[in-house]
C-alpha cells in the first residue's frame, strides 16, 4: 500500500533515513562506458563514490556529520552478494553518516588551476571504493542481503521515511526474473510512513544521452534500461517538490531511473534543508 | 539624560584549576568585583547614573575539586554610585554564591540562557571569560560562546563577551583578524573567535587610553594574570560606552524576542539569529542555511552588521527603474556586504577542518535570509515611521488591529520554499541580490504590531490568516508582551512545541521578535 512519505529525517528526533547503495562489480563492468574512455567499473565507483560524497556533504555541519542516516553498500560480482561496507552500529551492521565519513579515504586530486605558486591546485575529496569487476552479475541475491538488512532496520525504525535503495549496474542480471522477484520483495519492506524505494543508475555502453526520471520505458533504448525501469519505485509526490526546488527534471509519474547520469543525482531527493545555492536566483 | 530601569550586568565566568599545577595566580572573583567597583566609580558616565550594577559568578573546571553543577545563575547586587552605600561590604562573599559548571560549555551555555531570560530592558551586558584555555579550541565551546555573544541583546542591547586567556606563552592584546591569522596557536585562534568585537565607539575609547587599535578588533587577551589584564580597563569603557545618555530617550516600545531550536536539538545548534538594540531602536533576524557549514556564524555577522550599520536603500530592481540605478545599487549594497563577508571567514576553525568533507563544505560557504527594520527619527509617538529591509523566507509582517496589513518579503504560506534566496559569503552576487532586495519605508500606528520571523513561524502566521484562525495567534502575541519574560518564554515555547505536534509549525529553528508601541495615553 503506498505511504504518505512525508516522515521528515530527523537525528535528533531519533527518525533517521537509511539508503543502501548496490554496486555492480560484474565481469561486463569492464565494457567502455560509451563514448568515454573510462570503463563502466570506473563510471560505477565514481558513481557510488559521488553519492556517499553528496550524502556526507549534506550531513555535514561544521566538524561534525550528523547521523541523519544509516548506510550500507553491497556489492555483487565474482563473489556473490557481499557486504562492502558495513560493521556500523546501526542495525543490521549498516553505518551510521559519521561512520561512513570515517571510513574514507583521502584522494588528492589534481585541479586544472593555479595554486598561485606555480603549481596545480590540490583538491582532497573522500573516496571509499575503487572500480572491481569479475564474474556474473547476482543482482537477485544483492537485492535479497539488502532485504534482510533493511527488515531489521525498519523493526528499529517503523516510524521513518522509509528506505531508500540506489542499485548502480549495467542492467545485466545472470536471471532478470529472479532478480524481479528479489526486487519486488525488497520494495514491500516498509516503514509506516511507505514501502521501500528502489532507485537504479544505468550504465550503458552505449555512449547516448542521458535520460532522467522518465515517467515510462518509450524512451529508452534498450531492453535492459526498459527492465531496470520496469523495477523502479515511482517518485513519491512529498519528494517531487523537493526535487524539483533542487532543479531536478522530475514530473508527477517520474521514476527513481537515471540511464548514463550520475549516481549523485538520485541522492539530491534526499535533501535534508535548506541548500546554499546560487540556483534559488534562477527561479 | 535619565535612563530609567538600566542595570548594567556584569557576568564573570572563570576557570578554576588547582593553583600549583598551573603555574599562574587564579582569578581572585574579590578582587576582580573590587576593581571593577573602582573603576565604574571613577569613569564620567553623566549626571544620570544607574546606582546598581548586577553581577553573577560562574566557575566551571575540569578536575576533580570542582562542585557539581548547581543549575541555575545566580547574581547579586552591588551599589556602585551611591558613595555613602556599599553593598559589596554587607554580601556575603561572592564566591558563596556562585554557580558551577563542569564544563566550559555547559557554563557559557547556562549563563546565556539565563540572559536570554531576563526581564527585558536595554541593560549592558559585559561577560569576561577568564581561561586556563584547557576548554578552548573544542567546536562545542565555540558554539556555546556563540549563541553567548548575541543572547545578551534579549535584554535590548547587543553584549559584549570578552575572553581573557591566563598564560605565560604568549601576549595578545585586543587582535585583529591579522593579527590572528598571522598566529600558529590555535588557543589563540579559538578564543579570538568566542571573543566580540569591541565596536568602534569602545575602540576609540581604548585608543584614547592609550590602546590604539582598529575598530575590528576583538575583545580578547592573553595575560599572565588577570591584575595585569587590559580586560578591565575594557569593561569601564564598554558600560561608559553603553550607558552614555542619548538624547530624547523614551522607552516606547514593547519588544520581545524568542529563539526556539529544531525539536530534538540543543539551543548552541540553532541556526537562527535574532539580535535587538532598543537604544538604536534597530531590529533583524537572519537565517542560516541548515545544510552549510557555519551558517549561524554568518548569520550573526549579517546580524551584528545590520544593527551597527544598517543597509543601504535599495529596492528590487524588477520595479521600474532608471538607467543605471540597478548598477548603483548593486554597488552599495556590496560596499555595504564587504566587511561582513571578511568577518565570516576569521570564524571558521580552518586549522581544525582536516577532512576533506568538514573543509570542502566550509569552502562552500555558508547562507542566510535576513530581515530587518529601523525606526527613523520621528515627532510623533502615534505615527512611527519605519524602514524595513528582507531577502529570503524571513519576514516582517505589519499587524494593524489584529488583521494581516502586509508581510514581505514573502506575502502569501504558499510561496514558501525549500530554496529561499539567500546572502551568501561567496561574493559576486550583488546584481543577483537586488533583484530580490526588498526595501521599504511603512507608518506604524499605536495600535500595530510588527513581527520579525523567521520562514517557520511566518509561515504559520501567514496560514493563520489566510485560513483566518488567527485569534488563538492574536492571543499569543498579546500574551508575549504583557507576561512577565519567563512567563512569556514558557508561553512561547509552549506554544510552538503544541504547534509542530500538529503539524501547524514546521520543525525548524524559530527566531522572533514582536514589536509594539507603548500607548503613553495622555
Amino acid at each position: 500500500m503506498p505511504g504518505t512519505y512525508k516522515q521528515q529525517i530527523s537525528a535528533s528526533k531519533n527518525l533517521p533515513g537509511c539508503l543502501v547503495l548496490l554496486l555492480d562489480q560484474s565481469g561486463s563492468m569492464s565494457e567502455q562506458f560509451g563514448a568515454d574512455k573510462r570503463s563502466k567499473a570506473v563510471a560505477a565507483a565514481r558513481a557510488v563514490n559521488t553519492a556517499l560524497e553528496e550524502l556526507v556533504d549534506q550531513c555535514t555541519s561544521g566538524e561534525s556529520v550528523r547521523n541523519y542516516f544509516h548506510v550500507g553498500v553491497i556489492g555483487y560480482g565474482a563473489k556473490a552478494a557481499q557486504e562492502l561496507l558495513g560493521g556500523g552500529s546501526g542495525p543490521a551492521g549498516l553505518l551510521t553518516t559519521s561512520e561512513l565519513e570515517s571510513k574514507a579515504q583521502i584522494e588528492e586530486i589534481e585541479k586544472d588551476e593555479d595554486d598561485g605558486t606555480g603549481k596545480l591546485k590540490i583538491e582532497k575529496r573522500s573516496k571509499w571504493f575503487d572500480p572491481v569487476y569479475s564474474g556474473g552479475t547476482p543482482m537477485d541475491e544483492a537485492l535479497k542481503l539488502a532485504t534482510e538488512k533493511l527488515q531489521k532496520w525498519v523493526a528499529t525504525y517503523p516510524n521513518s521515511f522509509p528506505p531508500i535503495v540506489l542499485n548502480i549496474t549495467d542492467g545485466e542480471p545472470n536471471e532478470p526474473k529472479p532478480a524481479e522477484l528479489a526486487a519486488q520483495g525488497l520494495r514491500q519492506v516498509c516503514t509506516n510512513d511507505g514501502d521501500t524505494l528502489l532507485f537504479n543508475c544505468h550504465i550503458s555502453a552505449s555512449g547516448l544521452a542521458a535520460i532522467k526520471y522518465p515517467t515510462s520505458d518509450q524512451a529508452l533504448p534498450d531492453e535492459q534500461s526498459k527492465w531496470l525501469f520496469s523495477i523502479s519505485s515511482d517518485i513519491p509526490d512529498s519528494m517531487l517538490k523537493k526535487a524539483q526546488d533542487a532543479k531536478l527534471e522530475v514530473v508527477p509519474g517520474s521514476r527513481g531511473f537515471v540511464y548514463n547520469a550520475a549516481g549523485g543525482q538520485l541522492i539530491k531527493f534526499l535533501r535534508i534543508g535548506t541548500v546554499v545555492s546560487a540556483s534559488s536566483f534562477d527561479q | 539624560m535619565n535612563r530609567p530601569g538600566i542595570v548594567p550586568v556584569f557576568a564573570l565566568i572563570f576557570e578554576e584549576v588547582d593553583p600549583s599545577t598551573s603555574g599562574i595566580p587564579s582569578p581572585s572573583p574579590e578582587k576582580i568585583i573590587k576593581r571593577l567597583h573602582s573603576d565604574l566609580r571613577s569613569a564620567a558616565f553623566g549626571e544620570e547614573r544607574p546606582n546598581k550594577l548586577e553581577i553573577a559568578i560562574v566557575t566551571y573546571g575540569s578536575d576533580n575539586s570542582v562542585p557539581a553543577s548547581t543549575g541555575g545563575i545566580v547574581t547579586f547586587g552591588l551599589t556602585i554610585f551611591q558613595e555613602e552605600v556599599e553593598t559589596a561590604h554587607h554580601d556575603p562573599s561572592p564566591l558563596d554564591r556562585r554557580s558551577s559548571f563542569l564544563t566550559p560549555e555547559s557554563a557559557l551555555m547556562a549563563v546565556a540562557t539565563w540572559n536570554m531570560r531576563q526581564e527585558q530592558s536595554n541593560s549592558p551586558v559585559f561577560i569576561l571569560h577568564i581561561t586556563y584555555g584547557k576548554g578552548a579550541n573544542s567546536a562545542a565551546v565555540e558554539r556555546a560562546a556563540g549563541i553567548l555573544k548575541t543572547a545578551s541583546c534579549f535584554r535590548g542591547a547587543p553584549g559584549c563577551v570578552c575572553n581573557v586567556w591566563l598564560t605565560n606563552d604568549t601576549a595578545v592584546l585586543f587582535p585583529t583578524d591579522e593579527d590572528v591569522e598571522a598566529q600558529s596557536n590555535p588557543t589563540v585562534k579559538s578564543l579570538f573567535r568566542m571573543s566580540s568585537p569591541c565596536g568602534e565607539a569602545v575602540a576609540e575609547s581604548l585608543g584614547s587610553s592609550g590602546i590604539t587599535r582598529l575598530a575590528t578588533t576583538r575583545c580578547f587577551e592573553a595575560a599572565p594574570s588577570i591584575s595585569a589584564s587590559s580586560a578591565m580597563k575594557l569593561a569601564t569603557s564598554f558600560f561608559a560606552e553603553a550607558l552614555k545618555p542619548t538624547a530624547g530617550h523614551r522607552e516606547d516600545l514593547q519588544v520581545a524576542a524568542f529563539l526556539m531550536p529544531k525539536e530534538g536539538d540543543a539551543l548552541d545548534q540553532c541556526e537562527d539569529v535574532v539580535i535587538c538594540d532598543k537604544n538604536k531602536h534597530h531590529f533583524v533576524i537572519s537565517d542560516g542555511a541548515t545544510t552549510a557549514s557555519y551558517s549561524a556564524e554568518w548569520a550573526r555577522s549579517l546580524c551584528q552588521h545590520s544593527i551597527e550599520s544598517p543597509p543601504p536603500v535599495v529596492v528590487s530592481c524588477n520595479l521600474p527603474l532608471s538607467e543605471g540605478a540597478c548598477d548603483n545599487m548593486a554597488v552599495q549594497l556590496k560596499a555595504w556586504l564587504d566587511p561582513v563577508m571578511q568577518y565570516w571567514s576569521p570564524e571558521i576553525p580552518w586549522e581544525r577542518l582536516v577532512r576533506p568533507a568538514m573543509f570542502n563544505k566550509a569552502k562552500v560557504g555558508a547562507g542566510a535570509t535576513i530581515a530587518g527594520i529601523e525606526f527613523l527619527k520621528s515627532e510623533s509617538i502615534d505615527e512611527r515611521r519605519f524602514r524595513g529591509w528582507a531577502m529570503g523566507d524571513s519576514c516582517v509582517i505589519h499587524l494593524r488591529k489584529n488583521q494581516l496589513l502586509s508581510s514581505r518579503p514573502i506575502a502569501q504560506a504558499a510561496q514558501f520554499n525549500y530554496d529561499p534566496r539567500l546572502l551568501m559569503t561567496r561574493p559576486g552576487y550583488e546584481e543577483k541580490y537586488i533583484l530580490y532586495w526588498q526595501s521599504w519605508e511603512e507608518t506604524m500606528m499605536i495600535d500595530d504590531v510588527l513581527l520579525l520571523a523567521t520562514d517557520a513561524f511566518a509561515e504559520f502566521v501567514l496560514r493563520s490568516f489566510e485560513t483566518a484562525h488567527h485569534l488563538e495567534l492574536i492571543g499569543l502575541i498579546n500574551a508575549l508582551l504583557s507576561s512577565a519574560r519567563i512567563a512569556a518564554c514558557e508561553r512561547f515555547e509552549e506554544f510552538v512545541r503544541l504547534n509542530r505536534k500538529q503539524g501547524g509549525i514546521k520543525n525548524d529553528d524559530v527566531g522572533l521578535i514582536v514589536i509594539k508601541p507603548f500607548d503613553h495615553g495622555c
